[in-house]
């Protein structure tokens, strides 16, 4: 069978492919190699943190390590996970297109990506940056570490973000077949697309802040230092005002997923599709205004930090939305118990949980005692970690089968999602706690009090770990010697599948056709 | 009760006059979580059971009123709002320091704390209180930036170089109490700790008097802690917002646009008056003036502090 894998054939043909697909396939790939790199550094800082005098390493290098685990996992791997991945491989599949609207730009967009992400790992063999991600001045200025270089790799990325979102925008306005209006459009694409808005918005204002950064230190212009008349807390701004939409870059893909396995796996039209294009949208704008609450105890004034208490909530309440949506897809349907949906389960754990401690530490009088303690860290890996982890993992296993044809070992799945949702969950949970007792982040070393829950947690991240590499085993595994899936394995409605599994070259044998009532990506009610 | 659920979420004592309201509302956020958790799993799996695909069954296709989905958003919302409204009444609380609340000037540096009290003297890493009194911590940075935070009191505020913060409390209990730097700060960060011992107001007196001596420069080191002259001017030799006045006292300083004085009582009474006029060259001229604001007996007395600071006495 010729599909998109052998045809054309030859590493040129893949070099410079303008396929969606084979760009996404690249994307994946190199998204995953990232995500064991930062995952590697995540469990050399969690063995040192075993012994409260950290035998491990030294302090530099654990400010370090924690530094590139940082920049790793966010710039290198979530970031580009489920929308640079998944949603090049599926967006035109799932709208009825051939291609994306620009496939030169999204093939550019991929080698700037790479470029940006090479940038970081010399920072890294030039002996590694200590400021941590979130580049701090005027510590990042007087920093001996290689800070420009690391800054330089970010905004090289930064550039690929900014042509992938405006892709897409472009992808979903001008490339819908013929008749699919934007109500009709799948929850994925709906919340690609207001990652794309965010993506063009934002991006720049990080680009601003790590050009400064980066400038401050090569050339010490003292840009954010106060004895030659500028500000810290004015970095601590401009940064944040990327940093939290980046958050929902991060997450809104994540609930994409979980909204088409849901309706999949329950064979239902999602419950209040208009609330959860609303809540979409909602916080893709509403996200660009809370930035203020990462900085509640860091100068700005009572007013402003009750202002942006308040609009963080307002985030938070569309989070829940989604929540009762998701639940109550469920209600009357048809539900088949699956990989995909087991991740989807510990997606709503983590989301619950870790949006309930944002709620919490968007109180402000709460947050002045976890700010920059373990609390927050547990905070941001529960729901912004956790959830865009289970999602690519829930993404991975759902379109596993679209990709490949194959089916990969269920007894193996479900084993290796029990162990990284209980890895997870036994993770991060001590770390709530250690924040509670006021243990701050980014410790090299720590008063003993605190030693049995880093011990906990340590384990926990042991157990995640052989999750993560059972998964890698049994779907390589699968990849070669997986049985046979068939063109749509779930059932689903939706329009990715229509098309044979791996789908060819031109994505659809034969042009689509598109009717809303009988062919909508969720017309499960005409089920006969 | 509130000390099992204390325990239980591994808080640390409530020390200071805020700790224990701060804990009910964190009770209370944490409780509704679980509660959301519980509902939210509880319908997931009896839906998974009552639902569950069997061959050949037809799904009902039961659908929730639209009703049901503003009800639950409405709820949701008007609890955010609630714990809003009351975590920011604390907030307020937490940030407005009554006005006869002790000052101490908290001055952080890579990686240690240093407390200037009223009286001039200063003490490293540690921080002595009289419980059941307020006191207003006014920090400032001379590197990068810090974070004052004592878990027990449940208080952190980040200090920064070139403007001051404040962060006041009431320790309740007599005991000492960890400091930890909360901001990330370099290799040191998490060995720059401190603690706050809180004493009986007669002991907190009584150590007071021990350590206050009459002489004319510890009275100078006590008003340029006063003025807020330590806030610019570090007595380490470290150059901050202002020259250090280590050694400064008899040297001979190069002047912004061109010019050399010696740094003796006329130049550095004149500089407390008129900062402007013999600007010290590097320095921005941020200096407000103090003329009328010090007496002739104070200005002498802050000159005979720098002279104190010199490493070589001796006219």
């Amino acid at each position: 069978m010729s599909n998109f894998w052998n045809e054309p054939r030859g590493l040129k043909s893949w070099l410079l492919t303008r396929d969606h697909k084979r760009i996404g396939v690249m994307y994946l790939f190199t998204v995953i190699v990232f995500l064991m790199l930062g995952g590697a550094f995540a469990l050399i800082l969690r063995l040192s943190l075993v012994e409260p005098n950290n035998a491990l390493v030294s302090a530099h290098t654990y400010d370090r390590l924690f530094t590139h685990h940082g920049i790793t996992m966010v710039w290198l791997f979530m970031i580009p996970s489920i929308p640079s991945a998944f949603g090049n491989i599926l967006i035109p599949l799932m709208i009825g297109a051939r291609d994306v609207a620009f496939p030169r730009i999204n093939l550019a967009s991929y080698y700037i990506f790479v470029i940006g992400a090479i940038t970081v790992l010399v920072a890294l063999v030039a002996g590694g940056v200590d400021t941590g991600w979130t580049f701090y001045t005027p510590y990042s200025a007087a920093s001996a570490t290689a800070v420009t270089c690391a800054a330089l790799g970010v905004f090289i990325t930064g550039i690929s973000s900014i042509l992938t979102g405006l892709n897409f925008i472009a992808t979903v306005h001008t490339m819908r077949v013929s008749g699919m209006r934007w109500r009709d459009l799948p929850l994925f694409v709906w919340t690609i697309y207001a990652t794309s808005i965010i993506l063009v918005l934002a991006t720049p204002v990080l680009g601003l802040a790590l050009l400064l950064v980066g400038a401050d230190h090569a050339w010490a212009l003292g840009i954010f230092d106060p004895a030659s008349g500028g500000d810290p807390v004015l970095f601590e701004h401009i940064f944040w005002f990327y940093s939290h939409p980046a958050v929902y870059i991060m997450i809104l893909p994540g609930m994409g997923v979980i909204s088409e396995v849901v309706s999949t796996m329950s064979h239902r039209k999602p419950a209040w599709y208009g609330a959860i294009v609303f809540a979409t949208i909602g916080i893709a704008l509403v996200g660009f205004l809370t930035w203020g609450h990462h900085m509640f105890v860091a100068g700005i004034s009572t007013f402003d930090a009750g202002l942006f208490g308040i609009l963080s909530m307002m985030v938070a309440i569309f989070s829940a939305i989604k929540v009762f949506a998701w639940t109550s897809t469920m209600y009357g349907g048809r539900i088949t118990i699956s990989t995909p949906i087991l991740y989807v389960f510990t997606f709503i754990f983590l989301f619950v949980f870790g949006g309930m401690s944002g709620v919490a530490v968007a109180t402000t009088s709460l947050d002045v005692h976890w700010h920059d303690t373990y609390f927050v860290v547990a905070h941001f890996h529960f729901i912004m970690v956790g959830g865009t982890l289970t999602a690519f993992l829930a993404a991975l296993h759902y379109w596993f089968p679209k990709l490949t044809g194959k089916m990969y070992s269920e007894v193996w799945a479900k084993l290796a999602c029990a162990a990284v949702a209980l890895g997870f969950i036994l993770t991060f949970t001590p770390q709530f706690l250690l924040g509670n007792a006021g243990m701050p982040r980014r410790y090299a070393t720590y008063p003993p009090q605190y030693q049995w829950l880093h011990v906990l947690s340590t384990a926990g991240a042991c157990l995640l770990a052989l999750g993560m590499l059972t998964v890698l085993l049994y779907l390589i595994v699968a990849v070669f010697a997986g049985t046979p899936a068939g063109d749509n394995p779930w059932g689903s409605k939706s329009f990715e599948w229509r098309s044979p599994s791996p789908p060819p070259h031109e994505n659809f044998p034969a042009p689509p056709v598109w009717n809303t009532r009988t062919d909508g990506p969720y017309a499960y009610e005409e089920e006969t | 009760m509130n000390e099992l659920i204390r325990r239980a979420l591994m808080l640390p004592p409530q020390a200071s006059s805020v700790a224990h309201r701060i804990d009910v509302l964190h009770y209370t956020v944490i409780g509704a979580a679980f509660a959301v958790c519980f509902l939210v799993f509880a319908l997931i799996g009896y839906f998974l059971i009552r639902f569950r695909d069997h061959e050949g069954r037809k799904p009902p296709r039961y659908k929730l009123p639209h009703l049901v989905e503003v009800v639950l958003a409405s709820v949701t919302l008007a609890a955010f709002l609630a714990w809003w409204f009351v975590g920011f009444t604390q907030f307020e609380d937490i940030r407005t320091p009554p006005s006869n609340a002790i000052r101490i000037y908290t001055v952080a540096k890579q990686w240690m704390w240093q407390f200037v009290y009223p009286s001039g003297m200063a003490a490293e890493d540690e921080l002595r209180v009289p419980v059941g009194q307020p006191i207003e911590l006014l920090g400032t940075s001379r590197d990068v930036i810090h974070s004052f935070y004592v878990p027990a009191f449940r208080l952190k505020e980040d200090v920064l170089p070139g403007r001051i913060t404040t962060l006041w409390f009431t320790a309740e209990e007599p005991g000492t109490y960890q400091i930890l730097c909360a901001e990330y700060c370099g290799a040191g960060h998490s060995r720059m700790r401190g603690r706050v011992i809180a004493m009986q107001p007669t002991d907190y007196a009584t150590w007071v008097q021990g350590h206050t001596s009459g002489d004319l420069a510890s009275t100078g080191e006590h008003l340029a802690a006063q003025y807020g002259c330590l806030r610019c001017h570090t007595v380490d030799g470290t150059p901050h917002l202002g020259p250090s006045w280590k050694d400064l006292y008899g040297s001979t300083v190069p002047l912004d646009g061109g010019g050399r004085v010696i740094a003796d009582d006329a130049y550095l009474t004149e500089s407390m008056m008129d900062p402007t006029v013999k600007l010290v060259a590097g320095y921005p001229p941020l200096m407000p003036s103090y003329l009328g604001r010090l007496s002739g007996p104070e200005a002498a007395a802050i000159v005979e502090y720098i002279r104190s600071l010199r490493s070589t006495p001796g006219e």
